[in-house]
């Protein structure tokens, strides 16, 4: 079998190379291909913006902090939301001047840190900041944006109690889910509050197997009402109720638990018995209460900022607390 | 030669040149426009003008679709504030909103336009730029560019002049392989078109050659005087 002609073989040879190279015009060798689609299942922003957000937000609840007069309100508002602002603002109204019994919400001795971001696009968003005060005590921070429009602010914050401690969170950068308010796994957030705020009363506490009512802060306040009312003798009564506040936030621990901010609104009732004596308060009570001795009653509420941390299976945890009182009156 | 390598060769010899020639001109044509437009950088720059005073969000159909960088230039009105932010397409569509948009969605190649559509209502959010949602924002007057890398991407731009209207938006790709690349095709489509015409010009010859060959063997019609 001849072969065909030499001529013919060129021209078939410059026709495959056309043809190779129209073909080589496809998308993949000119470099342009579909548009990858987004991931909802991370953090929605990076870790460098919410370090910065985190410096930002903190920075500004600082100077909020130590503004006075209109200028503290406006500064308040720009950096405070939620239980933030409102213990903030209840704080400023009773005595601007004694931070006594009020812990700062925000003390920064360095840059804050990004311990979680929370999961997927929608909002509303947190992140949660751990900062550290100047004597060293650590705090957890969350910072919440409910819309798109809404910068993030300070919505809690609370000093961890000595020896707490937190379980692992998820990556920054993978994001940590935010539970849902009725959610059961492995406890209701705001059942746990209820049970928390029960287990605290006084004089009739109600026993619970959610929460270990045994570490620092709930030790105190239920032994300072039962030394209040001891000193009282048949004076006074003393009745405290802890109420918790709507709309905790919970974000997902990384082994399935749970890390619970809530708000607990506690009132001290003193009520002085029938008979026409006077109780004379202590020094500090005076200030509070601004009356030397007390004929009929006095009370005061604090808020009580508490962080619970919730293991997957066995009792939750009070991690981190802070109490700021907001209402004191008496007659 | 059998008769189907004879038929192959005869097929080739008379169909490739036309087909050559064709196709050879048509690729230099091609090649040539997009090295003249790309240039020796290889830009490909797309523009439109949305004037309008809502935003103008850049989709990831525009901005993701390649490997290289994309630079993306806002210009205001006169010489009004423009203002750019780069963020994930869900979170640009959240933060408009319901606000009056154009989304710019693809680029049309033969006038190196943008295509784009219009929706919503409204002017933008006033808080726009002060939204947790930007990964990086610049700002400028007159003028403001950003530079999106294909990093992070899917991502989406939003252009606004605050008080002002978007009179313009330019979008380069830069990627010098192009350049290159259109070199080639021009280059490819001229030696096609050289050697398409010599394949023509052989075919002629062939053919004249053949005719004046029918033309010597064929008998003298003209009839010759018989004598008796």
């Amino acid at each position: 079998m001849s072969r065909p002609s030499r001529s013919a073989r060129r021209l078939v040879g410059v026709a495959a190379v056309a043809a190779f190279a129209l073909s080589g015009c496809g998308s993949s060798v000119v470099g342009v291909r579909e548009a990858p689609s987004q991931t909802t299942t991370t953090a929605p922003i990076t870790a460098d913006s919410a370090q910065q957000i985190a410096s930002r937000v903190l920075g500004k609840a600082q100077e909020a902090r130590d503004a006075k007069g209109d200028a503290a309100d406006t500064l308040r508002k720009e950096a405070l939301t939620g239980t933030a602002l409102a213990v903030a603002t209840a704080a400023a109204k009773v005595e601007p001047a004694d931070s006594s019994t009020a812990t700062a919400p925000v003390e920064r001795t360095e840059q804050p840190k990004v311990l979680a971001i929370s999961r997927g696009t929608a909002w509303p968003r947190v992140i949660l900041a751990q900062t550290t005060e100047p004597d060293g005590r650590l705090v957890l921070n969350l910072l919440t944006s409910p819309d798109a429009a809404t910068p993030f602010r300070l919505s809690s914050s609370a000093t961890m109690q000595s020896g707490a401690s937190v379980a692992a969170l998820d990556a920054v950068t993978a994001g940590s889910p935010l539970v849902a308010e009725d959610t059961k796994d492995p406890v209701a957030p705001a059942e746990l509050l209820k049970a928390y705020a029960g287990a605290l009363a006084y004089p009739k506490p109600t026993a619970t197997k959610a929460v270990d009512t045994t570490d620092p802060f709930s030790t105190a306040v239920k032994a300072n009402a039962a030394a209040q009312a001891k000193s009282f003798g048949k004076l006074a009564t003393l009745t405290q109720v802890h109420t918790p506040q709507p709309d905790p936030v919970a974000i997902r621990l990384k082994d399935g638990g749970l890390l619970v901010f809530g708000l607990l609104s506690r009132t001290d009732a003193i009520k002085l018995a029938s008979g026409g004596k006077s109780l004379t308060p202590s020094a500090e009570f005076q200030k509070l209460v601004k009356k030397k001795t007390l004929t009929k009653d006095a009370e005061l509420r604090t808020y009580e900022t508490v962080v619970l941390t919730v293991p997957p299976k066995g009792e939750a945890s009070v991690v981190a607390v802070d109490q700021t009182l907001y209402s004191a009156k008496g007659a | 030669m059998s008769d189907l390598a004879k038929r192959a060769s005869v097929l080739s010899r008379r169909i490739l040149p036309p087909v050559l020639t064709v196709l050879g001109l048509a690729l230099l044509i091609v090649g040539s426009w997009f090295t003249i437009n790309l240039g020796s950088s290889g830009s490909a720059t797309f523009e439109t003008t949305p004037n309008t005073r809502g935003v103008v969000v850049l989709t990831p159909e525009v901005l993701n679709r390649v490997n290289d960088d994309v630079t993306v230039t806002g210009r205001a009105k006169g010489d009004g504030q423009v203002w750019v932010g780069r963020t994930t397409p869900s979170d640009a569509d959240a933060v408009v909103g319901k606000a009056t948009r154009v989304t710019v969605d693809g680029a049309h190649v033969r006038d190196w336009s943008l295509t784009t559509k219009a929706s919503g209502t409204g002017d933008a959010p006033a808080t726009l730029a002060a939204a947790d949602v930007w990964r990086q924002a610049v700002s400028g007057k007159g003028q403001a560019r950003l530079t999106v890398s294909q990093a992070n991407a899917p991502e989406s731009l939003v252009v606004a002049a605050p008080g002002g209207s978007v009179e313009r938006v330019t979008l380069t790709v830069e990627r010098k392989t192009w350049f290159w690349q259109a070199l080639l095709i021009a280059l490819i489509g001229l030696i096609a078109t050289v050697v398409g015409i010599v394949g023509l010009t052989g075919m002629a010859r062939r053919w004249r050659a053949a005719e004046k060959k029918n033309t010597d063997t064929e008998p003298d019609p003209t009839p010759t005087e018989v004598s008796a």
